[in-house]
């Protein structure tokens, strides 16, 4: 089977090594580069599903990728890892084009749910089936499955758990909701989203994956593959 | 090898566009006093040289008519033709000089002297001598007249001389005065340079010690041998050394917690580290054997982050602030701390209405996550947090509630100091999480009030100045 292929640029040798070794576990092919002259060389004769990059590398800036990568006009997701939190550099990263910003120290943990979660939202972005926990979205043929099992969902419960799936582990509010799936009709009341959310909550905790009502500022879909 | 920059490499040089130096200034201004008082004096020596030498040479000229007139009245069949040799000499100062005499009767025709001499004369009494100024051509005269009677009849004697004996006499009295009074201006202005000199030199007493000091001694400096003017700024170079000398006292402390809180998490790992090798050497290492050490390492991880926070938020600096949403902050902090609330089946509730702010983001980051993860971290299982964010009476206020045990009222005022962990609490806080949260605060010219949350838990109010219009 095609094993997602992750590209590393990290200089330090013990963390590099211990995410590639952690990664490689959870089913991904690592590919590992601990320069920018390397990584630059790397990003340019290969296509990877996600990159993680570090910002201080021993001879330049790692936001050179970044520049790299939007030349080429690539949708690499990428997430950045940065020890210089110093400057505001979060938005910054974000500007250039990366979809994630984590800070060292981090838990290995924390990465990994990172880029789960990238490689998810790109899938739902791009219309590919998607996985959350045991759930399968297929977007292209409108269909959903747990496990093998077909799951019946109404056209507007699919739209809006492909909405939830694209931005998983992320809030989304009800306002997203109401002029995602309602196109902003004013005589949908919140109400409507509450009673849409309960139902889909209830269809796919079988399958593990929680959509987590956050009081006061929507929802949170959880893909439960922590 | 003094560096670059040493104090006395560049003493004497300032920056373009600096101050005018005090030397020049007092100059500036101590100059145009002495010249005015040298111009008033000089004026007045003229006048009364002016006025001195004038009365002589009137003298003279009197004394010169009244010898005439005594003569003519000793004899008055004999009319004297000149003046006397004497009163000539005593009129005259050089060969240049002229003098003229004009005897005239009643009448006005003249008897001897000269007829270029004016007739009319200043009217006085009898045998009183009248003075008058007289132009002659070119020639500016000076003269006397008498009228007197001799031998039963009435005659007017006028002498008159050019002014060359009187202005060389007034330049003389000028000259005489005007030089030491010179003299005196220069030494005024030779002991003003050098006074000021010397008044600006009892300053390199202070500017020795300053430069002898080592960047560590902090002490105040000797104001005593320092002159009274300069002392306000001894004082306030006092204050900002004993400010920096604070900052400097609380930075060695803070490095020096931090090293300890370090180094008692990094002993541990190390013990788990070498337990496990040792295990190996025996036995299959199982996942089990490696828990400690993962959370051991979580929790070297957090703290490393939080002091390096906790250091960066210098409550004196002056990083650039911007116009954010602290709501928007609010939801970016809670969106990472949610998987936890989630973990531990926290029930989150937010009441979060946008409020402007002016401020840093990334701290205004750090310290919501420090609040959530506090309220996460001592809330009871299984329970209950309250995120709030609103503006309130032109602050911007942020208040996290937790159900967790509080802080006894006694002990909130210590909660903010750094590693500060209630006692005989078993929670694995680093103990920075509240110091974070005053610092970033107080880098916002706000405060944090410590209280009892209505969830029956502590309450954390920040309340931060709002953003100006």
């Amino acid at each position: 089977m095609h094993k997602t292929h992750l590209l590393l640029i990290e200089d330090d040798a013990a963390l590099a090594d211990g995410l590639a070794r952690t990664l490689g576990q959870d089913g991904y092919r690592v590919t590992v580069r601990a320069t920018l002259q390397d990584g630059l060389a790397t990003v340019e004769a290969q296509a990877f599903e996600v990159l993680i990059l570090d910002l201080g590398l021993p001879d330049g800036d790692g936001r050179a990728v970044l520049d790299r990568l939007r030349e080429l006009a690539c949708e690499t997701p990428v997430l950045v890892l940065s020890a210089r939190d110093a400057v505001d550099e979060r938005v910054q990263v974000l500007d250039l084009g990366a979809d994630d910003y984590v800070v060292k120290p981090a838990a290995v943990e924390e990465i990994r749910a990172r880029v789960r979660a990238m490689l998810r939202r790109r899938r739902a972005r791009a219309g590919e089936t998607v996985t959350l926990g045991r759930l399968t979205l297929d977007s292209r043929a409108r269909r959903a499955y747990i496990d093998a099992q077909p799951l019946t969902l109404t056209a507007r419960e699919l739209a809006a758990l492909e909405f939830l799936a694209v931005r998983s582990d992320r809030i989304v509010t009800k306002e997203d909701l109401l002029s995602s799936l309602y196109g902003g009709d004013r005589d949908v009341s919140e109400n409507a989203v509450e009673k849409l959310m309960s139902r889909i909550r209830a269809r796919v905790e079988p399958a593990g994956v929680r959509l987590r009502v956050v009081r006061g500022l929507g929802y949170y879909l959880q893909a439960g593959d922590a | 090898m003094p560096e670059p920059g040493a104090p006395g490499c560049s003493r004497d040089r300032g920056p373009p566009g600096r101050a005018a130096s005090l030397r020049r200034q007092l100059l500036i201004w101590l100059l145009p006093v002495a010249g005015i008082a040298l111009g008033v004096s000089a004026a007045a020596d003229f006048l009364v040289a002016r006025h001195a030498s004038s009365l002589a040479h009137d003298q003279g000229l009197a004394d010169a008519a009244v010898a005439y007139v005594e003569r003519m009245q000793r004899a008055p069949e004999v009319i004297p033709r000149e003046l006397p040799a004497a009163a000539q000499r005593m009129l005259l100062a050089g060969p240049s000089d002229r003098i003229f005499f004009r005897l005239q009767n009643a009448d006005g025709s003249l008897v001897a002297g000269d007829s270029r001499l004016p007739l009319e004369l200043p009217a006085g009494p009898m045998d009183a001598p009248a003075f008058f100024d007289h132009q002659d051509g070119p020639l500016g005269l000076r003269g006397v007249g008498v009228r007197f009677e001799a031998g039963g009849r009435p005659f007017q004697i006028t002498i008159a001389t050019t002014t060359g004996k009187r202005d060389r006499l007034m330049a003389e009295v000028v000259l005489g005065m005007a030089l030491p009074e010179a003299i005196v201006l220069l030494a005024t202005v030779m002991m003003l340079a050098f006074g000021i000199r010397r008044a600006l030199a009892s300053l390199a007493p202070l500017r020795r010690e300053i430069a002898r000091r080592s960047q560590s001694d902090l002490g105040p400096l000797d104001a005593a041998p320092v002159p009274e003017e300069i002392r306000p700024v001894v004082d306030e170079i006092n204050h900002l050394l004993a400010r920096l000398d604070r900052a400097l006292r609380s930075q060695r402390n803070f490095v020096a917690d931090a090293a300890h809180q370090l180094r008692t998490p990094v002993a541990g790992l190390l013990a788990q580290v070498e337990a496990v090798a040792n295990a190996a050497a025996v036995r299959p290492v199982g996942p089990e054997d490696l828990t400690g050490i993962v959370a051991t390492a979580g929790r070297l991880s957090r703290l490393v982050a939080q002091l390096l926070t906790l250091a960066r938020t210098d409550p004196g600096s002056t990083a650039a602030k911007e116009r954010l949403d602290l709501a928007e902050v609010a939801r970016e902090a809670a969106e990472e701390w949610l998987p936890r609330a989630f973990a531990g089946n926290c029930d989150v509730q937010f009441d979060i209405v946008s409020t402007p702010i002016d401020g840093t983001r990334i701290a205004l980051r750090e310290m919501l996550a420090n609040l959530l993860d506090n309220a996460l971290r001592h809330g009871r299982p299984d329970g209950r947090v309250h995120v709030a964010c609103r503006p309130a009476d032109g602050e911007a206020l942020v208040v996290v509630e937790d159900d967790g045990p509080g802080i006894p009222a006694g002990e909130r005022e210590h909660a903010f100091e750094r590693f500060r962990r209630l006692p005989g609490t078993r929670s694995e806080g680093s103990g920075l999480g509240l110091a974070i949260v005053r610092a970033v605060a107080r880098q916002h010219g706000g405060r944090v009030l410590l209280g009892d949350s209505a969830l029956g838990g502590l309450s954390v109010e920040v309340r931060l100045p709002a953003a100006t219009a």
